[in-house]
């Protein structure tokens, strides 16, 4: 496409203690793209994310942000990143317009620009008319819309989006997708943690899945559900122990088990119409199954078969 | 059962905050001190006034009122000069015997620093005036001519004194109160309103704001069981002080308890039990830590300062002393009086700790009509 | 600075919109100043109360009348509040504390006087009461003194006046003998006695100074409890920085192009401007309420300033040792209660004995006191130049080792 590497993570390690959080990760992300951090609490992401701003120090490993060094260029960088963080980071005595002037300001955006800029983005937020309002007046779903054009206003190169839709309604969430997809399409570079794998499937052109701190799959959607193959996710719950849930599987061939545990199996199976013969074989064992559920292949399914875990919401 | 876990739970609470002990128990000590130090004892010890005599007459006079001046009471020097001076110094002009002798006006001069402690000097004035009115009578009885005159027959009038002065402490106390007797009581009963109102307030205002009270409401406990719970560890808290600040005041300061220890403690608990009441009622009502706080600064000290906690009952105007009574610090302060100071019982503090008992009940029905279970 | 300048400005803005807190600890000082206002009145400061005392006449003849009456005559009756009660009765109202002491005179004093025998009178003290009591005891024993002695000076006249009241006889020549002994004696006292030959000056040194000014109550305590406040203030814009590290926006702030030595020296700035608008309007509202006369503004005005640095200065340093808001409440409170105890803020250093005295004199709360003191005393500013500076530059300096531990500590508090 010609667009150049915004955004270069070179064998990024950061341990605390004797806890490996971020264990040697690298990517690229590219200009105007919406990168997604997948992965569940504690596997790194908001490390990973706090490294990129500068809020940490890594252990060892390269970042290169608009082809300048973090390590030499902080200053510079930072004028060219904006951050929305999972926490509501703003000033709630003051209005959504002195919160906006003021950010604005700090990044040295011109008066006239910066007026326009604070009106445009109400204007998409759809809180004009309430800009004089101090935001501890807003509800939740108007404070996550505040705290994410905040990281806007000054139209950064990159943006790190740590979960911003947490807690909100439909229709903030969907008014948040468009100003990200509209930044986006602006040039703006995104990197998006979530745990949302809807979410993640809707807004990103590329997804991290991250575990443990290491990076298990990147890819465009398609190509991490290449991984699962064409295979179906089969989740069988009943009264069953491992050995002999093991037991039945290992004479099973079509299937792949994903992980087993006491009255939990997952696997991965070639063609769902082979789950009549697993089950028979169940059943002839004398085993009760409380339920089975079958997937389609989706990034769940590579969420499944990566990690051997669901993706709890 | 449920009540007394409410109560251990709120005391855990109190108690995880180390600076808890500070406030405690080293702070209201620390304040004893320097109270006890800056406002020194009166009576029951025996403390010589200092006072100097800077005698430029050097007369037979001037040196028979100097002696007059000598007592257990008063350290008195003589002077050399004027350098020496310091604290307070009483100054005999020159011709100081012939001008008396003669019948002209003399003026002593008493040099006081502003520094130097107010009663001490009033006492001090007093033992001038007697020294004066002794040779001014020994003068008036010889009538003499000249100062040889007065010299020779100076000691052939010995004075008598006719009437005496008999003094005796009111009450039924045989032991007189040292100074930190009055700092202590004082400062327990100012700690005792900042631990309960700080930390009573404080706990139940962020279990509103995390939602922890709401949680508390929806289990089987019953109103009355909570809001009593609450109130009881706050009692607890400042009973805990109450011991400790008398205990330590009995072994390091020798503070005297008078006749019935139990009566203190009635007194106290009483007193602890209606500051208990006004730091729920606080948390009910304030909604921001900072406002709670400032309030807490403000009620706590007027209430000290009106009821008689910081400087001694007797420097107050009568009018604003009776102020003290529409305090809870007022009525305890006077209970305490009457128990260490006039060492009277438990019948003399009845109508305190039924007072006291008020303020409780009023303070309580106050936090119950504004308690509210969310912040908003 | 152009990032300083933004952040005072949004602190500032803040600050207007949620003013309670600063508001509150300004009001406090005005409240304790009025209530040391009502307690020891606009006078100096210097004069005890009244003594209440309560007086038995038991004996109820002329001699007993004629040293009650004393008691209530000239100085002394401004001195002492004398009622005259039934012993039963004024047994209980000592008790209730309604009055320093009570004096009993018993039964036959004006006999025993009469008679040339001893005699006693009693005085009951209150024990709560630490002070008055023992003048009261001052005054009667001084008075029962000057009884005893008049009555020895009189003692041949009233022998005489005696011997023949009971012989029930006075001839003519022992009246007019006694009168001319009597005249003589008098004539003789009147030398000494009126007026009185000997008169007593009381003189406290600060007053032989003309230029300087007695300080009402007032003028002295809203000064002394001010510093202390303005402490409290300047903690409370520092308690922000641990807000705004819960909140998140000091994370967003490290994230801008603010650096945090920046955001640092921001609080130092915005705490030394809000302490100087504070001062100001305890100043103006000290002049308006209490009439307190500040003495020169030029003096006033710099030791604001210099004043307000030293405290900005002194907290942002003290600061650099908390992390959470519980050890700033800690710490901090217990340090400047501390200080403000030691220096004067809640008790005139005047009553510390030396030993305590040291103490005080490292507390930014004594420097900050006598030099309002000063001011007010009249001093000129040459005199005060030397504590004005020594604050600015210790202020500076605290303001700069501040900011260091501060940016040190909030770098590894972030990460």
């Amino acid at each position: 496409m010609g667009r150049k590497e915004m955004l270069q993570i070179e064998h990024l390690s950061k341990t605390f203690d004797t806890i490996k959080a971020v264990d040697d990760i690298s990517f690229e992300v590219t200009e105007g793209e919406i990168f997604g951090f997948l992965g569940p609490n504690g596997s790194g992401k908001t490390t990973t994310i706090s490294i990129i701003a500068g809020l940490l120090r890594p252990d060892s490993g390269k970042i290169h942000i608009n082809s300048l060094d973090l390590d030499g260029d902080l200053k510079k960088i930072k004028r060219l990143m904006g951050v929305v963080p999972q926490e509501m980071a703003f000033y709630e005595e003051l209005t959504a317009k002195e919160n906006l002037l003021f950010w604005g300001k700090l990044y040295g955006v011109r008066k006239k620009e910066l007026d326009e800029r604070v009106q445009y983005y109400l204007e998409k937020t759809g809180l004009l008319g309430r800009e004089n309002d101090a935001l501890k007046k807003y509800s939740g779903g108007m404070k996550r819309r505040i705290n994410l054009i905040i990281g806007l206003i000054h139209e950064p190169k990159l943006l790190l989006l740590d979960e911003p839709t947490i807690g909100i309604d439909v229709q903030t969430k969907l008014n948040i997708y468009q100003i990200i997809k509209e930044a986006s399409s602006n040039g703006t570079t995104i990197l998006y943690t979530t745990h949302n794998l809807q979410e993640a499937e809707e807004l990103c052109h590329r997804i991290a899945i991250l575990d443990l701190g290491k990076i298990l799959a990147l890819g465009t959607l398609d190509e991490l559900i290449q991984i699962v193959g064409e295979k179906d996710i089969v989740i069988i719950s009943g009264k069953f122990s491992i050995d002999m849930a093991r037991t039945i599987i290992s004479e099973f061939q079509q299937a792949t088990v994903l992980s087993i545990e006491e009255r939990k199996l997952v696997l991965s199976l070639e063609a769902s119409k082979n789950i009549s013969t697993l089950l028979e074989e169940f059943f002839k064992k004398g085993i009760t199954i409380d339920d089975v559920s079958i997937k389609q292949p989706n990034l769940e399914s590579v969420f499944l078969k990566l990690t051997g875990k669901e993706l709890r919401e | 059962m449920t009540f007394w876990t409410i109560a251990v739970n709120d005391l855990k609470l109190t108690i995880k905050d180390k600076m808890f002990f500070f406030w405690l128990l080293v702070f209201p000590l620390l304040f004893a001190l320097i109270f006890g130090m800056a406002f020194p004892e009166s009576e029951g010890e025996i403390r010589k006034i200092t006072l100097n005599v800077l005698d430029h007459d050097k007369s037979f006079l001037s040196e028979q009122l100097v002696k007059e001046l000598e007592s257990e009471k008063y350290a008195v020097k003589v002077l050399e000069n004027e350098e020496e001076k310091s604290i307070r110094t009483l100054i005999i002009p020159q011709n100081f015997a012939k001008d008396i002798i003669s019948g002209t006006k003399v003026e002593l001069i008493l040099e006081k620093e502003a520094s130097s402690n107010m009663e001490a000097s009033q006492a001090a004035y007093s033992n001038i005036l007697k020294a004066i009115i002794k040779i001014m009578s020994r003068i008036i009885l010889v009538a003499p001519e000249d100062e040889t005159d007065l010299k020779v027959r100076y000691d052939q009038h010995d004075l008598e004194r006719l009437i005496s002065l008999q003094t005796e402490m009111g009450g039924k106390l045989h032991v007189i109160p040292a100074g930190f007797n009055h700092s202590i009581p004082a400062i327990t009963i100012m700690f005792i309103i900042f631990t309960i109102l700080m930390y009573g307030g404080i706990i139940l205002l962020e279990e509103r704001r995390h939602g922890q009270l709401e949680r508390t409401f929806l289990s089987p406990a019953t109103f009355a069981t909570i809001l009593g719970g609450k109130w009881t560890s706050r009692v607890i808290i400042g009973m805990i002080q109450t011991i400790l600040l008398f205990a330590v005041g009995k072994v390091l300061f020798k503070i005297y308890f008078g006749p019935s220890i139990l009566s203190i403690l009635l007194v106290a608990l009483f007193f602890c039990g209606s500051i208990a009441g006004m730091s729920i009622l606080f948390g009910s009502v304030i909604k921001k830590i900072e406002i709670l706080i400032i309030l807490n600064i403000l009620v706590a000290n007027t209430m000290s300062a009106l009821g008689g906690c910081w400087w001694p009952l007797e420097l107050v105007p009568r009018g604003i002393r009776n102020l003290g009574f529409i305090f809870p610090t007022g009525w305890a302060m006077d209970a305490f009086h009457k128990l260490l100071f006039f060492g009277y019982g438990l019948s003399a503090v009845l109508p305190h700790i039924g007072v006291l008992f008020l303020f409780t009940v009023i303070f309580l029905i106050l936090a119950i009509k504004f308690f509210k279970l969310r912040k908003n | 600075m152009n990032n300083i300048f933004h952040l005072v400005r949004k602190d500032f803005r803040r600050k207007w919109k949620n003013p309670a807190v600063i508001l509150g600890f300004l009001f406090i000082p005005l409240v304790f100043t009025l209530i040391f206002g009502m307690v020891f009145g606009s006078g100096g400061g210097e004069t005890l109360p009244q003594v209440k005392i309560f007086a038995v006449d038991n004996d109820q003849s002329l001699v007993s009348g004629f040293m009650l009456g004393a008691l209530t005559q000239g100085e002394l009756n401004e001195l002492i509040d004398l009622e005259e009660i039934e012993e039963e009765e004024g047994r209980k109202l000592l008790d209730r504390g309604k009055a320093s002491a009570l004096l009993i005179i018993p039964e036959n004093f004006g006999d025993n006087i009469w008679e040339g025998q001893p005699t006693e009178i009693l005085l009951i003290k209150n024990p709560a009461e630490q002070f008055l009591p023992q003048i009261a005891e001052e005054i009667i024993d001084t008075m029962t003194l000057g009884l005893s002695s008049l009555r020895q000076v009189f003692a041949g006249e009233l022998d005489t006046i005696r011997k023949f009241a009971e012989l029930e006889e006075f001839p003519d020549e022992t009246i007019s003998a006694l009168s001319l002994q009597f005249k003589g004696r008098i004539d003789g006292m009147s030398k000494y006695l009126i007026p009185p030959v000997i008169s007593i000056k009381q003189i406290t040194l600060s007053e032989e100074k003309e230029e300087v000014s007695d300080l009402s109550v007032q003028a002295y305590i809203l000064p002394a409890i001010a510093v202390m406040f303005l402490l409290f203030i300047c903690n409370a814009v520092f308690e922000d920085i641990l807000s705004e590290k819960e909140s998140g926006t000091l994370m967003r702030l490290r994230v801008s192009p603010v650096n945090l030595r920046e955001y640092i020296w921001s609080k130092i700035v915005t705490s030394t401007l809000i302490g100087i608008l504070c001062t100001s309007f305890l100043i103006i509202l000290g002049r308006v309420i209490f009439s307190i006369n500040w003495g020169d503004p030029v003096s006033i005005a710099l030791l604001v300033l210099c004043l307000n640095i030293l405290i900005a200065g002194f907290i942002s340093f003290l600061f650099s040792f908390v992390r959470t808001e519980r050890q700033a409440g800690a710490l901090l409170t217990t340090v400047i209660l501390l200080m403000s105890m030691l220096g004067g803020s809640m008790v005139p250093v005047e009553n510390y004995p030396p030993a305590i005295l040291k103490f005080s004199k490292l507390t930014l709360n004594y420097w900050g006191i006598t030099a309002f003191k000063n001011i007010m005393r009249g001093e000129p500013l040459a005199t005060i130049v030397p504590i004005l500076f020594f604050m600015a530059v210790a202020g500076v300096l605290l303001s700069i080792l501040g900011s260091y531990f501060l940016n040190r500590n909030l770098q590894r508090g972030i990460s």
